[in-house]
């Protein structure tokens, strides 16, 4: 699992490549909350990203949690037909913000 | 294809290394990379879970994942067991997590097993001779040759 993050004005993007599951929650973790604790405003770039295992769902929980407790915002894009279903199966597309491509996500945490 | 029987402890990378096992044993037996990464998830949350929780903190010990891929009529049919004599654990009996709670009162608790049941088609749980047998199954479907 690796993560590179782009500036997009007040936005930060994170492009996440790899598998979110038990073994990467840790870093998964700390790579993807640092900045929504601080009340940044985030998009996953999941586009790279084809297993999340319910280990890889609680970061994202987590992550949406940090960004309401403090201001931010997080929102997700490019979810694979795998990922998605997990995430419908399991509710989080209730709770988390997901959009079809990177400008609605950043539209839906800017606006 | 022949069933594999793995054995597994309970470090992580151990638990990863079955993981990979699985999924290739799944992809070298006809399963698409989509059917054998789904079933790697319900793996990963059966065997963490044993990993993380079937003995005390400390104790060493070791565990199996039986796993046959076989080809029938209707497709492929994947049946995967694990059995291990850790403390007596049924996992069909968890309460499901409430799916569509609101963000503030949404935890994680209970999530490995309800995507377990989501993702297979039977789940089977018995304690023989101070073992815990799970057993899931699961069809991955095929159209008939025209």
């Amino acid at each position: 699992m690796d993560v590179t993050t782009e500036v997009h004005g007040d936005a930060l993007i994170h492009r996440v490549s790899g598998r979110l599951d038990t073994g990467t929650a840790a870093n998964a973790e700390s790579k993807l909350t640092a900045e929504v604790r601080q009340g940044r405003r985030v998009v996953l770039d999941m586009t790279q990203v084809a297993y999340v295992s319910s280990a890889g769902l609680r970061v994202v929980l987590m992550a949406a949690k940090l960004a309401k407790a403090n201001g931010g915002a997080v929102s997700l894009f490019g979810l694979q037909p795998m990922v998605r279903e997990v995430f419908t199966m399991s509710g989080f597309d209730k709770v988390v913000t997901i959009r079809d491509d990177e400008a609605a996500a950043l539209a839906a945490i800017t606006s | 294809m022949a069933a594999i029987r793995l054995r597994c402890d309970r470090a992580p990378e151990t638990v990863d290394s079955t993981l990979d096992a699985i999924e290739a044993h799944l992809l070298a037996a006809g399963a698409s990379e989509p059917e054998a990464l789904q079933m790697r998830l319900v793996a990963e949350e059966i065997v963490t879970n044993i990993a993380r929780c079937a003995w005390p903190e400390g104790v060493d010990a070791q565990f199996h994942v039986e796993l046959a891929a076989e080809a029938v009529a209707a497709g492929l049919h994947v049946v995967m067991t694990t059995i291990d004599d850790g403390v007596s654990f049924d996992p069909t009996a968890g309460a499901s997590p409430d799916v569509g709670a609101e963000l503030d009162d949404r935890g994680i608790g209970g999530l490995g097993m309800f995507l377990v049941r989501e993702m297979t088609d039977t789940q089977h749980y018995e304690r023989t001779n101070g073992e815990n047998r799970f057993r899931v199954e699961r069809l991955l479907p095929r159209a008939p040759c025209q």
